[in-house]
């Protein structure tokens, strides 16, 4: 991937730092904004966390967010110069996460099936339904197409804007609300759901407090 | 279903999220390695120290060129172990990643001995078969083998007697592949010793080379035969020695995987810093002093009880290694310098000296762990240590029948010494390793 192509990235506007806040060890000042930018191992000590985390939501799968992590800093180390020039690194990576899962189709195929040759347990029905509800959600979810499953955890983990998340994804505004439409449908939720939607769907904002709360979490 | 329970999935799933030490470390293999590939033929050349690494790859050369036995079936997988830790401990639980072959092969029939190593950007892949009753010191009956080495660049080092030797290419087709056959003087070997007489190479789809060779053999279609079988399909490599603990900054892995143990093949797994290349530096081993960097029938390894601390110097020396081999107790303890140490109801030898930790794993094995020399552990940690250790239940033991009178006998923690075959071994048949977990 070209830096030329992470087109926004550097744009505080578009692309709000939605990952961690640096650790204290990690001066702020110097974080994504000073001219050298941190170094490759203080982003990973500062950023790891999130972007583990970011990444098993978009995968779906812990194994598979190892994967998609350990080959997206690869690959960031590699230009690691580059991208520490950069205001915000960590949106910059995170991108590298989401286009490496929306790549990799093919790879997970031959990497993740595993024949255990075990017979799962027969499901008995959960008496609350709140567990029946949660495993419906989580299949549901594992089967929405990767682009749909990307554009629902940008919006509703991360909580970016349209135009940030078409940004991310490589694709146009209409395109994600397409997504996010069809994922949400798919998951047998209702539009009306979305109290919030009105708010994220306008321009672009930087999300910083809801950003925050992440970081913390 | 409402929205917020979808977020409310999100944040669960979050909560499981992989651990990013492991995902850093995990990426500084792969950076690591990507680097070691680069570095490609520069890297190699510097094979001629072979045999150092470990007694494990000097492994089971008997039993490519002529000798040697064979385990059966297929290898489980090893467990993780779950040891407990030591206050204070510098230890880290440690799951070593599984190693996948981009191609499989179709094995001859009879040949049910497997071996793979991995380290320093090269992954080969071996089988054989023998008679178990082969003494492995080149005069039982000669057996057969074949197997394969990916490598970064086409070129890879071959040699006679440690002296590069010069190759003759031909052009030929490997299972509808253009590719080439690589013929060499009798007696060349690779850099971890296999056979590289006559090989067949070709680039595979992700750019990287194979490179497939047969062993002492009748058939003189074998190579043809076993290249033919050769298909670019992923293969994970199943693990017969598992290293539960680390220790920070050690992200480069070198394992050898054998299913056979005896007293000249090991099966052992190194931990590394950055950077440390286990081929590098002098010949540790000698074969009664030629200085082959390619073990023949006649060349051993390392004691066991030396060869994972190894000598200061050593490259080997800057890594966490343990390994399993055949070794009766009493010969490690009439060394001197071991303490009885229990662990938890276990008993392990610990010799703070040399910073090795031994543990009797029955069936005439023994687990033997060595630490860093720059991080010399505390006995305690050099115990929990060599209790993480596991055998794979496909691990077979075979002791030698024969001790080899040409042999050197070594000097304990020196890499740079030869060993004595196992001539304390029991000389029963071959025995089945329990699993220690």
């Amino acid at each position: 991937m070209n830096l030329t192509e992470g087109a926004g990235v550097t744009d505080e506007a578009a692309l709000p730092p939605d990952l961690p806040a640096p650790s204290a060890a990690v001066p702020a000042l110097a974080w994504g904004r000073a001219a050298a930018g941190p170094t490759y191992e203080q982003f990973v000590a500062a950023e790891l966390p999130a972007l583990t985390r970011y990444a098993r939501v978009l995968t779906g799968d812990r194994q598979a967010a190892h994967d998609v992590v350990a080959d997206a800093l690869v690959a960031a180390r590699l230009k690691w110069n580059r991208i520490q020039g950069l205001e915000y690194p960590a949106a910059y990576v995170r991108r590298i996460v989401t286009t490496t899962f929306l790549a990799e189709r093919r790879r997970w195929s031959t990497r993740h099936i595993r024949s255990t040759g075990f017979v799962p347990d027969r499901p008995t029905p959960d008496p609350s339904g709140a567990v029946d509800d949660r495993a419906a959600l989580h299949m549901l979810l594992a089967g929405l197409p990767r682009q749909q499953r990307a554009a629902l955890v940008l919006r509703f983990y991360l909580d970016l804007a349209d135009d940030v998340i078409a940004t991310e994804i490589g694709c146009s505004v209409g395109a994600v609300r397409g997504y996010v439409s069809r994922g949400l449908a798919a998951l047998r939720i209702t539009a009306a759901d979305d109290s919030d939607a009105d708010e994220r769907r306008g321009a672009s904002r930087p999300d910083h407090d809801v950003q925050q709360e992440r970081r913390q979490s | 279903m409402k929205l917020s329970e979808l977020r409310t999935e999100f944040e669960q799933q979050a909560h499981d999220a992989p651990d990013p030490g492991s995902t850093a470390a995990a990426a500084e293999r792969s950076f690591s390695s990507r680097n070691r590939r680069r570095r490609g033929v520069s890297l190699l050349a510097a094979a001629t120290a072979v045999v150092v690494l470990v007694g494990g790859v000097a492994l089971g050369i008997n039993h490519f060129r002529g000798g040697g036995s064979a385990p059966a079936g297929p290898p489980p997988a090893v467990g993780v172990p779950q040891v407990l830790l030591p206050d204070g401990t510098r230890l880290i639980r440690h799951q070593l990643p599984t190693i996948t072959s981009p191609v499989s092969a179709a094995v001859p029939q009879g040949m049910t001995g497997a071996q793979w190593i991995d380290g320093g950007g090269r992954l080969s892949v071996g089988y054989f078969a023998g008679d178990p009753s082969s003494t492995g010191n080149g005069d039982g009956p000669a057996s057969s083998s074949v197997g394969y080495v990916i490598t970064a660049s086409e070129d890879d080092p071959i040699s006679v007697d440690g002296r590069a030797t010069n190759v003759t290419t031909t052009p030929t087709v490997a299972g509808g592949h253009p590719a080439a056959l690589v013929s060499a003087a009798p007696g060349a070997v690779d850099a971890f010793g296999f056979p590289a007489e006559r090989r067949i190479s070709w680039q595979l789809g992700d750019g990287r080379w194979i490179h497939v060779w047969a062993g002492s053999s009748d058939d003189p279609t074998l190579l043809d035969g076993f290249a033919r079988g050769v298909s670019e399909r992923p293969t994970a490599l199943v693990r017969t020695i598992h290293l539960g603990v680390s220790l920070p900054g050690l992200t480069e892995e070198w394992s050898v995987n054998s299913t056979m143990v005896d007293g000249t093949t090991q099966t052992s797994v190194y931990l590394c810093p950055p950077g440390v290349n286990l081929f590098a530096g002098p010949a540790e081993v000698t074969d009664s002093g030629s200085g082959s960097a390619a073990p023949d029938a006649s060349t051993t390894v390392s004691a066991p009880t030396s060869a994972p601390p190894a000598s200061s110097g050593s490259p080997i020396s800057r890594c966490l290694g343990a390994m399993i081999a055949v070794m009766p107790l009493d010969q490690v303890t009439a060394q001197g310098g071991f303490a009885e140490l229990s662990v938890d109801g276990n008993t392990v030898l610990v010799d703070n000296q040399q910073h090795t930790a031994v543990k009797d794993l029955g069936d005439g094995l023994v687990a033997i762990v060595g630490s860093p020399t720059g991080t010399p552990l505390s006995p305690e940690d050099l115990a929990a240590a060599v209790l993480s250790v596991r055998a794979s239940s496909s691990v077979v033991a075979v002791p030698a029948s024969k001790p080899d009178p040409g042999m050197v006998v070594t000097e304990r923690a020196t890499a740079s010494s030869v060993a004595p075959t196992a001539s304390g071994a029991s000389s029963s048949a071959a025995v089945t390793a329990a699993p220690t977990g």
